[in-house]
């Protein structure tokens, strides 16, 4: 449903800043999925998610969203936008209501809903992000940081898109709050029946949730594949600037020196389960 | 020292910081960490009068900082670095944004010059000299803002968060930088961190949780803990986590492994493999 064809964009073409931010990137998404954007800063990712819902247009090659051509004169923009949800990084400064329940009707009360079929949206969307009911009456200023992010998610998923695109949604939380959000957006993902697209440079975070990972450097796609297989690839990774889980690096290290372990191990449950064998072995064996 | 502030809307008192006591050695590293809310950014606008306490003291280089006389004194002395670049850029020119503190300090104009090409030099920012700072990544403008508080030659350099916006490579240059002003330099350095990876390069780690100090120690002493972190709403290395998951069946692990080197190694040992790990 989601297709780049051959996408090329520059900023500020011709002048003495021009940068060219992607270059000819081709990729698939199908409905349904969960897929991770990882890229160093400067890399093209958020271009990309520009170029989905049509914020910028690309300046060759095409971006097609359930079959409509974004290019395209014809095509509605508005419904595009309303289909592929985008929440920014630090969506927290984008709340301006008075209260959170007025936030996240905005977008719901902007696509023409009733005030009452707005407010049924945003209590279900306010409840899927895992904000408490008793905070919807409360000034936005009022909540805390972890809690604004919600408010700022649940204001796009009131629009029910069909696909969520997450530029950094855990940027500036604390372990425990990231992993809470994390957990809340696989939920969404599957209770939701949403596309879910995450763009991170947390290894960590795009390897605990993705399917399917893009790897994104100097505006192309470098590689994708399965967090094992794109995980697998460590040294490239290293290579392009970006950062392998830690839990990985102590594999690549144990397998250089001669342990029978995999590449690709990207979580500490499976090195454990891989490891503990194998030690034991080894102690028994001296 | 203790920090109230008073809630608008119902008029109570709320404490942020309970009972506070804390001594940053000269040339020290630490890292504070604590989940949000905690307190830890509160902790950092103590450091340079930004905030005063309610009750206690906090002494910069023995300077009151209730003391307003001697305010400058104690604003001279720490260089702050927030998370959010966008909010510390004043200047259109990064050089002009580096200069600011200096040129607000009174030094005079060669040696401005001198402090602003040092400290973009640090931050490898050099080549961005004539650029205007919102035509720079996030991490770059996170260089910049370092480089504006190394200018004014601070004695201790109180970072919140600095990191939080940078991809992986700025984050690593960004501490490797910290690492070596604190090394070399002899800089003290107050680094208030989201990322265990960070805390673990530091000579101290103290955890703030509800405005009291809940666990303090060299890292290789804070990390071990992992259930008592867990509780603190942080988390642990992976390399420390995975160590301490296999101890729960093997016996004679060392506990204390911070990285994936220590980890790797600790592994090896285990299995009798002998290996020298590379660096």
């Amino acid at each position: 449903m989601i297709k780049l064809e051959n996408v090329s964009y520059t900023y500020m073409s011709g002048g003495p800043f021009e940068k060219k931010a992607l270059d000819g990137v081709s990729l698939r998404i199908d409905p349904g999925e969960f897929v991770g954007i990882i890229g160093h800063t400067g890399s093209g990712k958020s271009t990309m998610i520009q170029l989905l819902n049509g914020l910028l247009k690309p300046d060759g090659g095409r971006v097609i969203i359930d079959g409509e051509d974004l290019s395209d004169k014809k095509t509605d923009l508005r419904g595009i936008r309303f289909k592929v949800g985008l929440c920014m990084q630090y969506p927290e400064y984008q709340l301006f209501e008075e209260t959170v329940l007025k936030d996240i009707c905005f977008g719901p009360l902007n696509m023409g809903l009733s005030k009452s079929e707005a407010e049924e949206r945003a209590r279900f969307a306010a409840n899927m992000t895992g904000l408490p009911e008793s905070l919807l009456d409360k000034s936005p200023f009022d909540l805390s940081g972890g809690q604004k992010r919600r408010a700022a998610i649940a204001g796009i998923l009131a629009m029910e898109p069909k696909v969520l695109i997450l530029d950094e949604p855990t940027a500036g939380l604390d372990p425990a709050g990231r992993d809470e959000i994390l957990f809340k957006i696989r939920d969404m993902h599957k209770r939701m029946d949403l596309t879910v697209l995450l763009v991170s440079h947390s290894m960590e975070d795009v390897a605990k949730l993705a399917d399917r990972i893009f790897v994104l450097n100097s505006g192309k796609i470098e590689m994708s594949g399965s967090p094992s297989e794109v995980f697998a690839k460590s040294a490239r990774l290293r290579e392009i600037g970006l950062n392998v889980p830690q839990i990985t690096r102590v594999a690549d290290r144990l397998r250089e020196a001669g342990v029978d372990i995999p590449a690709g191990i990207y979580t500490v449950g499976d090195a454990y389960r891989i490891l503990l064998p194998l030690i034991n072995k080894r102690l028994e064996n001296n | 020292m203790v920090f109230e502030y008073k809630d608008e809307d119902t008029g109570k008192s709320l404490r942020v910081l309970d009972g506070v006591s804390l001594h940053i050695k000269r040339g020290e590293f630490l890292a504070v960490l604590g989940r949000n809310g905690s307190g830890k950014s509160t902790l950092a606008k103590h450091m340079n009068a930004i905030l005063t306490p309610t009750s206690g003291t906090v002494l910069i280089d023995g300077i009151d900082t209730s003391d307003e006389n001697r305010l400058f004194g104690v604003r001279r002395r720490v260089g702050m670095v927030f998370q959010n670049p966008d909010n510390q850029m004043v200047a259109t020119i990064v050089e002009e944004d580096v200069a600011f503190a200096p040129e607000n300090l009174g030094v005079p104009r060669g040696e401005i010059r001198k402090r602003v090409d040092e400290a973009l030099d640090i931050v490898g920012m050099s080549a961005f000299k004539q650029h205007a700072p919102h035509m720079l990544s996030g991490g770059q403008k996170q260089r910049v803002a370092i480089a504006g508080a190394l200018a004014m030659r601070p004695e201790l350099l109180v970072m919140d968060e600095p990191t939080a916006m940078l991809d992986p490579g700025g984050r690593a240059e960004v501490i490797e930088t910290v690492k070596k002003l604190n090394r070399e330099g002899g800089m003290t350095v107050a680094l208030i961190t989201h990322y265990m990876d960070e805390a673990v390069r530091a000579d101290r780690v103290i955890v703030i949780d509800n405005g009291k100090i809940a666990l303090e120690g060299r890292p290789r002493e804070v990390f071990p803990q992992v259930e008592r972190l867990t509780s603190l709403g942080l988390d642990v290395p992976q390399s420390t986590y995975l160590i301490h998951m296999l101890s729960e069946k093997i016996p004679g692990l060392d506990k204390t492994v911070l990285n994936d080197k220590e980890c790797a190694a600790e592994l090896l040992r285990a299995m009798g493999i002998k290996k020298e790990a590379r660096p």
